[in-house]
């Protein structure tokens, strides 16, 4: 888990597009144990945080409630979705993309 | 210079971006506006708020589906880190940690406390969605944080509220809660123990402010739970549900016909209708189950072409399964009584 974290977080620290951020969020999503699925596809499996950071359809990631996976996530997911967030932040000022 | 009011026309204005999907118009508008000289708590609660109000009345209503609600939630996220680079605020009255509950998934309201507070001064740091308690135990006594929020925006997650505010607590930091999920006053932060219950961002900046002069006594407020029926009912909600399912293929003969997609979303909907109680349960409000819940429910599910009086049956079917937990019996008895009316009326 530890080591899933460090390389998304390192991942993150390299992106030159936000659709980079959720391959990286998407990739660890994967590594944990989970899948993503298309929010328009959702069931109750599905945690409802987007991973598409507005860019594209959201993604959400999906994991079997009380498994080993998706304790996994609950652990993970917060604080590197915020990480990625703070990343695609960044880039986009540095693109001044947002105004 | 003269503060521009947000009016009902920028947040419609605001909505369409959303609705068109279209991020650079929507942080557009809202840049402009905070050039024009609104300040940021107006922009964050009168137009980021405002906004995803409709969102969710959209989706309610079945003319949004959750991928565009989920779409327009991150353009407004993106909208409010535009707006977050251009606080310039000292930051200088102390170190506040946001976090949403453990359980609650739903960070935008939290995200946008945490910059109304930094606004007004305060060094904040936003943990995230769902946040371990055992986690914001560990980060606030690291940090040394003056007072933590806690945002919680559906009841089924003031158990995790709960668990979130003791955490706190147990370092001996003063904890304010809201959020939607706290309903209209401080009864359920109150049950929950919380040190301050807030209607919103700014509410809660200057209660965080007034807790400068004088530090409220943390945790003195009991965390007043009757008894164990909440815990006792979410120990065995799961077949709860399953038993519930077999009493409503008895009363509700359409849902033999129902397809494997279909009986998921019956037993999820028992599931919600049981998570809904619990919360009502343990924080011994009643307004979450019978004025909150179910209406919004009802609305859901007649706007996706159900009958209004499935709910009724629905609740019907728990009804004949609680005979082990008599004040959900009671809760869902007058739950019954007022769906039948909105059935009949409806």
């Amino acid at each position: 888990m530890l080591q899933t974290t460090h390389q998304a977080t390192r991942g993150l620290l390299y992106i030159t597009s936000t659709r980079e951020a959720t391959e990286i969020l998407a990739a660890a999503v994967q590594r944990l144990g989970g899948s993503t699925i298309p929010a328009g596809q959702a069931d109750s499996w599905a945690l409802p945080i987007d991973l598409s950071f507005g860019e594209g359809e959201p993604i959400l990631p999906v994991a079997e409630p009380l498994s080993l996976a998706r304790m996994q996530l609950e652990q993970v997911l917060p604080g590197l979705v915020e990480d990625a967030r703070r990343a695609v932040q960044l880039l986009r000022r540095s693109e001044d993309v947002d105004g | 210079m003269q503060q521009p009011r947000i009016t009902a026309a920028d947040v419609e204005r605001f909505v369409d971006a959303l609705a068109r999907r279209d991020r650079k118009a929507a942080a557009g508008q809202a840049l402009g506006l905070l050039e024009a000289g609104a300040p940021v708590q107006e922009l964050v609660q009168g137009l980021l708020g405002a906004a995803q109000a409709e969102v969710g009345r959209r989706w309610e209503a079945n003319q949004w589906s959750v991928a565009d609600e989920h779409a327009a939630t991150a353009i407004t996220d993106a909208v409010l880190g535009a707006l977050a680079w251009r606080i310039k605020a000292p930051e200088d009255l102390g170190h506040v940690v946001v976090t949403c509950a453990e359980g609650e998934w739903h960070s935008l309201p939290a995200r946008m406390a945490a910059e109304v507070l930094r606004a007004h001064g305060w060094q904040v740091t936003f943990l995230g969605a769902s946040t371990p308690a055992d986690h914001l135990r560990r980060f606030v006594a690291e940090v040394g944080a003056v007072a933590v929020v806690v945002s919680c925006s559906v009841p089924i997650f003031l158990g995790g509220a709960l668990r979130s505010v003791q955490a706190a607590q147990s370092e001996g930091i003063p904890v304010l809660v809201g959020g939607r999920a706290f309903g209209p006053d401080d009864t359920r932060a109150h049950r929950l123990g919380a040190d301050g219950w807030a209607p919103d961002p700014v509410a809660a900046a200057r209660l965080l402010e007034s807790w400068r002069q004088q530090r409220p006594a943390v945790g003195k407020r009991p965390a007043g739970m009757r008894d164990a029926e909440p815990l006792e009912l979410e120990a065995v909600r799961p077949d709860l549900v399953e038993a519930a399912m077999g009493e409503l293929f008895l009363r509700f003969p359409p849902l033999a016909g129902y397809g494997k997609a279909q009986l998921a979303r019956t037993r999820e909907d028992l599931g919600y209708i049981l998570q809904f109680l619990e919360a009502a349960l343990l924080t011994d409000d009643p307004r979450i189950f019978l004025d909150e819940f179910l209406p919004w429910l009802t609305r859901v599910l007649t706007s996706r072409g159900l009958p209004a009086g499935v709910v009724t049956v629905g609740l019907e079917a728990l009804g004949a399964v609680l005979d082990a937990f008599p004040r959900s019996q009671q809760l869902i008895a007058q739950g019954r009584r007022l769906a039948a009316g909105r059935a009949v009326n409806g």
